[in-house]
């Protein structure tokens, strides 16, 4: 039992063909491969993306504008690119796809906390954003 | 931002988890703001990727600030929980 079991590890691993060279990120673009430049605002677009994550700080106001910004530049180039495919990397359609990703997070968190904080002025008033001594003495009362 | 508007937000403590982190404690870090470490990552790869573009580097970047907000919010709903806004 025991060789059997050994037998499968000592025969020679198939020889995997070799990977074809993937220097052209166009397949189907018929070996057009000359003029294709990046896609100008798909780095711009995902930089904000990212940066719209922490800058839900601020009200969240700093993260929905970076996060509003990533996305709609992030969809204008995906259409550019759609547009006219050939003319652009596919490396830069999946930055700026990223990108686009990215700043509907950032939004969404942006959101979310502009949200909690109207609900909050909403229940309590001016005066738990403006006095935290309030909201202190407000939550102990809770307690 | 805690002092001036009474309330803590999603992205407080990032900047005193950063300082914690310059000055070496990484476990103080954590504890003030779970997301730096990842985050410090996230932007460190995606330098990496715009300058050497990766296959899935886009992809990967995507997945890692799905999981970078994930913990955001898991923090922000802990911090209400447990009444650390205020």
């Amino acid at each position: 039992m025991s060789e059997e079991q050994l037998e499968p590890q000592e025969t020679p691993k198939p020889i995997q063909p070799p990977v074809p060279p993937q220097n052209n990120p166009f397949p189907h673009s018929g070996g057009f491969n000359g003029m294709q430049q990046n896609l100008p605002n798909a780095t711009i677009a995902l930089i904000l993306g990212i940066l719209s994550i922490p800058g839900c700080c601020c009200y969240g106001i700093l993260g929905l504008i970076l996060g509003i910004v990533a996305w709609v530049l992030g969809a204008g180039e995906i259409k550019k690119f759609h547009l006219n495919p050939n003319a652009y990397t596919e490396s830069s359609l999946k930055n700026a796809k990223a990108g686009k990703v990215c700043g509907i997070i950032g939004t969404v968190l942006g959101s979310l906390y502009l949200l909690i904080i109207i609900l909050i002025i909403a229940i309590y008033g001016f005066a738990f954003i403006q006095d935290p001594n309030f909201a202190k003495e407000l939550i102990e009362n809770m307690k | 931002m805690k002092q001036t508007f009474g309330i803590d937000c999603p992205g407080c403590g990032l900047q005193r988890s950063i300082i914690a982190l310059m000055h070496g404690d990484l476990i103080s870090s954590f504890k003030l703001y779970p997301a730096t470490i990842p985050f410090l990552f996230l932007i460190g790869f995606t330098l990496v990727h715009l300058k050497a573009d990766f296959r899935s580097g886009a992809q990967i970047i995507k997945i890692a600030v799905g999981f970078v907000a994930i913990i955001i919010l898991i923090n922000y709903i802990y911090k209400i929980f447990t009444h650390q806004l205020i």
